[in-house]
């Protein structure tokens, strides 16, 4: 696995909301995450978690420094670069593990390599039986998202990043629905995935998760 | 507080308030429809009489054309008629304002009228045109009347001689040597030699005759108007004393040209038997144009002394011993006034008109007059080729200019043609009667334009039987309307401008004592279009038919456009008979307000209920659709301990509100509505109250733990099937997206139909034109109001697709779909629908078309409708997609 190195540098995040009202979430924050390492990123709820999450696929512009991936500075790829970089490069998972409610749970898994044509599709689809099957949703395949329990849903969300088999995962409070067991499957999948040379970024307020990581980015509460 | 509907009050408010507005602006454009309707037919519905009087044995054809009746329509020959008697009973009769009498009964004739050619040869002043070697010369007198626009003028009368002049010498004078000096052949053509010149007469003219219409003066301008009736003024007050003791001369008023000869032609008669008169008003105007065109043809040699004195000269000739012929014309309308001393005398070339132009004249000013009872015309079905009211005219037999069966034996012993000038009759003409020789005394004279009525213009109108303005036009291919005018036989299948106007008294006289054809009864106390109204004139009519008489109903009668078709016009012109071909004539027919206020009451009903009823599944849709999302909030409060039975109270409270506010609408739509519609507002507060009922039902209903699994789908694995099943998950919406092109479609077919049958059915009447000018605006607005209901469900259905589509479209871009592999998935969904549209829509259109015959009117505006809608949506869609992102 080709896995580019991420580099943070200086990062500075903040939202201005309809009343004018300036918000810094986060500032001056540096970090790198080389190939085979899981990252956590830490802090309390509402610290910018999933906000420097979003920021680290391309989603929301950080409002200073920069973010490269491999040495490539996001800012400066198009809006199109930045969505291939996503589906295809650092694959992401957000928390409300979102998934489109026509569609079957397979269906769901299969999205990322569709763009790709009929024939990574079906490769992708040969991979999700496996992944499916230790996230213990082999018998929830064709099964509506409607149905889904939380926990559910969010172990399809991330077996659909397992299956398109970024380099790199960057998923946001992967086990908050979860139960310690499948926590714990979570946890060692991630672990799996970086050992295999990738990168995974997980923004969690798990300590266990924290504790399994290879760093820990812990962020200040923005309002102290 | 909104515990259960918060989510969705806004929905159900939107289309809450949608349903008002839509009953609301039913409720107003059906209650402005029939008060257009209404006004219009209480100002159109009545023309000046309410109700046609005729004897038994007439009909007007309203069973043989269509509930319609000719123009013209007083010549009833040989059918009887109504007496004076009757008359009076009608009068009689509770109700009866206005009864008018009219009948035809008779014809006025002029006598031996002769144009003639004036020749100066004055010895006393030694102007002559005749050349010292003596004139002789071929003469043909052609009388004509202008053709129609391009074609040639109609031969009416031809009549040829010779005629050998010589010029004379003072001495000659009184000298009675009239052959030596003036000589024509036939007798017709013989010169009359006076001081200063020949007067050679041209053959006899037809004796042109006009009808005689009796009315009642007085009930006449009580049908007209004063102003109306005016003409007939000399009519009333007349003495009792009908004979020619009774000084009539003294009863002309002013200088009319008539003053002397109503003693004359009296007095001229008086003392040969004890006729009775008629007293009259004239006809002043000639009906037509009449011209004399004479052709001179002069010997090619000269003659000698000898030769020019031998008697036979004239008839040793042959034709190819005279030159070419040059011509003169003139105008010799005046000989088809009545009464009038018509100068019908053309010059010679050369010639001119002496001092004393009196003694020229040939003509006898006498004008007789003689029973004649003439017919109307028979009609049979044909259809007209561009479709409408058509009829074929019957034609009876082959007649003279004139009228008359047969040539005069004597005119054409003086050289008139017996073959030039014949024309086709259309009606019978019966010279039988009462009383023939009664002596017509003119004491007035009136023009055509009198007898224009004004109200002729208006919806309303209903002809007076005799004098409706000459309305015949022939229609050619070219889309010119050239008018056809009455030729001079009184037989011709349009009517001429009457002749003479007589009182009852005079029509008496003339045609016994059954003198008139109808009466034209105005029924009093009527004022608007109502069923009251409608009631009394029935009550009237079936009063008149109990006194054993026929009593038609023309109020609420209109002129409508009828194409006629003429045969065999021409008899003579190139030896087979010709066609006149198609003509258009305005006919009255019975019962157009009926028709046009059922028609337009009907289509307004039906437009009503197609808006209605597409509201109504708007509403049934959104209905459904938020019931089902009530559930998980009536879940929930069960969960939290909540009784079935207190949900179900707190939920029907929250539907309560805006229950409350559709049917208080549909309540006050029924109270404002009009009473025709009413049925529908009730229909309508049933429909809410049902749907409010029907959505509590839906959203108490447990939700479904176990959604049906899809067995056996194959995984997705192209953005094509990304796009299908998105739509199916969503197929409530879909559904009401195809369902709601399809409607729109259908709608506006529908309603393209609808309008269009009401318009047929209104008909082709002045009074439907009225009636459809002043509605159709608001029939418009009212199917475009059904139209916009469809059209609504089809914004509410994009609407829910958006939300889903932004649904969708934020987890694609967290996967990192690029936007334009997003914009594929769209665009398929849209097209997905589009060609579910089409394939559900266009079946439905052509349904419409061919089931309800509703023609190409219903194929167009069906896929126009069907296009627009697709269109709307596909542009609109579009538009959103390419909005860049902030
Ligand atoms: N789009 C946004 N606009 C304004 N404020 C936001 C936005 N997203 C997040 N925030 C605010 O930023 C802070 C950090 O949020 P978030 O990144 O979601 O925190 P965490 O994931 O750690 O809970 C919060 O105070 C949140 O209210
Ligand atoms: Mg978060």
């Amino acid at each position: 696995m080709n896995t580019p190195a991420l580099q943070v540098t200086s990062l500075a995040i903040a939202y201005t909301d309809t009343e004018g009202e300036h918000l810094d979430v986060v500032s001056g924050l540096s970090f790198s995450v080389v190939p085979g390492q899981l990252c956590c990123i830490a802090g309390r709820s509402g610290s910018g978690k999933t906000s420097v999450a979003r920021v680290l696929v391309g989603l929301t512009a950080p409002a200073g420094g920069t973010v490269t991936w491999g040495g490539v500075d996001l800012s400066t790829l198009t809006e199109v670069e930045r969505s291939d970089q996503r589906r295809k490069i650092t694959g992401y998972v957000d928390q409300e593990a979102t998934l489109i409610p026509g569609l079957t749970v397979l269906d769901n898994i299969l999205l990322p390599a569709i763009p790709d044509g009929r024939d990574a599709a079906r490769r992708a689809k040969n991979k999700a039986a496996e992944d499916l099957r230790r996230l213990g949703l082999e018998r929830r395949r064709k099964w509506s998202p409607a149905r889904l329990s939380g926990g559910e849903r969010q172990r399809v969300a991330l077996a659909r990043a397992l299956t398109a088999n970024t380099p790199a995962i960057v998923v946001d409070e992967p086990t908050a629905s979860l139960d310690r067991r499948w926590a714990d499957t979570v946890i060692d999948l991630l672990l799996e995935h970086a050992d295999a040379g990738g990168i995974v970024v997980a923004a969690s307020h798990d300590p266990t998760l924290a504790r399994a990581s290879h760093t820990v980015i812990t962020l200040d509460d923005a309002s102290e | 507080m909104l515990i259960i509907t918060s989510a969705t009050s806004r929905l159900r408010w939107v289309s809450a308030a949608l349903t008002g507005g839509v009953l609301l602006a039913v409720a107003a454009l059906g209650a402005q429809t029939s008060v257009r309707l209404e006004t219009t037919l209480d100002e159109n519905w009545r023309g000046r009489y309410d109700i046609l009087v005729t004897s038994r044995d007439q009909d007007f054809g309203a069973a043989r054309t269509n509930g319609m009746v000719d123009p013209n329509f007083v010549a009833t020959a040989g059918t009887g008629g109504v007496s004076v008697d009757d008359l009076a009973r009608i009068r009689g009769i509770d109700g009866v304002e206005v009864a008018a009498p009219i009948g035809m009964v008779g014809s006025l004739r002029r006598l031996a009228l002769s144009p003639a050619l004036w020749v100066s040869d004055d010895p006393a002043t030694g102007t002559s045109v005749v050349p010292d070697g003596g004139l002789v010369a071929q003469l043909t007198a052609t009388t004509v009347l202008p053709g129609s626009d391009g074609d040639d003028e109609v031969v009416v009368a031809r009549g040829s001689g010779r005629v050998r002049l010589q010029k004379r010498a003072a001495a000659d004078l009184g000298t009675l040597r009239d052959t030596a000096y003036g000589d024509g052949r036939p007798q017709g053509f013989a010169p009359v030699w006076i001081d200063t010149g020949f007067v050679v007469p041209l053959g006899a003219l037809p004796g042109f005759g006009s009808t005689v219409v009796a009315v009642d003066p007085v009930a006449e301008a009580a049908l007209l108007g004063p102003e109306g009736g005016a003409f007939l003024a000399p009519l009333v007050g007349l003495p009792a004393d009908r004979s020619a003791s009774t000084k009539w001369a003294d009863l002309v008023k002013g200088d009319s040209f008539l003053k002397p000869r109503a003693d004359i032609d009296v007095a001229a008669r008086r003392s040969a038997d004890q006729a009775p008169v008629v007293p009259m008003v004239v006809n002043s105007e000639p009906a037509r144009k009449l011209t004399v065109r004479v052709d001179i043809a002069l010997a090619k040699r000269t003659f000698t002394a000898a030769e020019l004195a031998d008697p036979g000269l004239l008839e040793s000739l042959t034709a190819s011993d005279f030159s070419s012929p040059r011509s003169v014309r003139g105008d010799v309308s005046s000989a088809l006034v009545p009464f009038s001393s018509p100068d019908l005398t053309l010059l010679w070339p050369g010639s001119t008109r002496p001092d004393d132009d009196g003694a020229m004249s040939l003509s006898q000013p006498v004008t007789s007059l003689a029973p004649m009872l003439i017919g109307r015309p028979d009609y049979t079905a044909k259809t007209p080729p561009g479709g409408g009211a058509g009829f074929q005219v019957v034609p009876a037999g082959i007649v003279r200019a004139d009228g008359s069966s047969e040539a005069d034996p004597q005119a054409v012993a003086n050289g008139m043609d017996p073959k030039a000038g014949r024309v086709r009759a259309y009606r019978s003409a019966d010279a039988a009667g009462a009383a023939s020789g009664a002596l017509p005394a003119p004491l007035g004279v009136y023009t055509t334009a009198d007898l224009n009525d004004p109200s002729s213009q208006q919806a309303s109108y209903v002809p007076l039987g005799v004098s409706s303005a000459d309305g015949t036009w022939r229609t050619s291919s070219t889309d010119k309307r050239e008018p056809v005018a009455a030729n001079l036989s009184n037989v011709d299948f349009i009517t001429a401008a009457p002749g003479a106007f007589t009182d009852l008294e005079g029509g008496r006289t003339l045609r016994g004592q059954t003198p008139i054809d109808a009466v034209r009864v105005r029924v009093g106390g009527i004022t608007g279009y109502t069923a009251q109204a409608q009631q009394r004139i029935a009550a009237i009519a079936g009063q008149i038919q109990a006194l054993g008489l026929s009593a038609t109903i023309v109020a609420g009668s209109s002129p409508q456009p009828v194409s006629l078709f003429v045969p065999d016009y021409f008899p003579d012109r190139s030896g087979d008979a010709a066609d006149l071909g198609w003509v258009s004539q305005e006919w009255t027919t019975l019962g157009a307000a009926a028709r046009v206020g059922a028609a337009l009451t009907g289509t307004t009903l039906l437009l009503a209920i197609l808006a209605l009823a597409s509201n109504a599944a708007g509403l049934a849709i959104v209905a459904h659709s938020s019931a089902r999302r009530l559930r998980p909030n009536v879940e929930g409060l069960r969960r939290i301990g909540w009784r079935r039975g207190r949900v179900l109270r707190q939920l029907l409270e929250e539907l309560a509100l805006p229950w409350t506010f559709t049917l208080a609408v549909a309540v006050a739509c029924l109270v404002i509505g009009p009473v025709s519609l009413r049925p529908l507002f009730a229909a309508g507060a049933v429909v809410v109250t049902l749907l409010t009922g029907f959505e509590a039902l839906v959203g108490m209903r447990a939700e479904q733990t176990m959604a049906k699994a899809r067995r056996g789908a194959p995984a997705v694995l192209s953005l094509g099937s990304i796009a299908t099943r998105v739509l199916r998950s969503h197929s409530g919406w879909t559904a009401v997206t195809i369902f709601g092109s399809s409607a729109v479609a259908a709608l506006t077919a529908l309603t393209a139909v609808a309008v269009r049958e009401g318009w047929l059915r209104a008909g082709t009447t002045r009074l439907s034109a009225v009636a459809l000018d002043a509605t159709s605006s608001l029939t418009i607005g009212l199917g475009a109001l059904g139209i916009a209901s469809a059209g609504m469900l089809l914004l509410l259905a994009r609407q829910a697709d958006n939300s889903h589509n932004a649904a969708a479209a934020h987890v694609f871009t967290n996967l990192g779909y690029r936007p334009a592999t997003q914009a594929v998935i769209t665009r398929r969904q849209e097209l997905l629908l589009a060609a579910g549209s089409l394939v559900v829509g266009a079946p439905a259109v052509a349904v419409i078309a061919i089931a309800l015959d509703g023609g190409p009117i219903a194929w167009l505006s069906g896929t126009g409708g069907l296009a627009i809608a697709i269109a709307a949506r596909l542009l609109g869609n579009r538009r959103r997609t390419q909005r860049p992102k902030p």
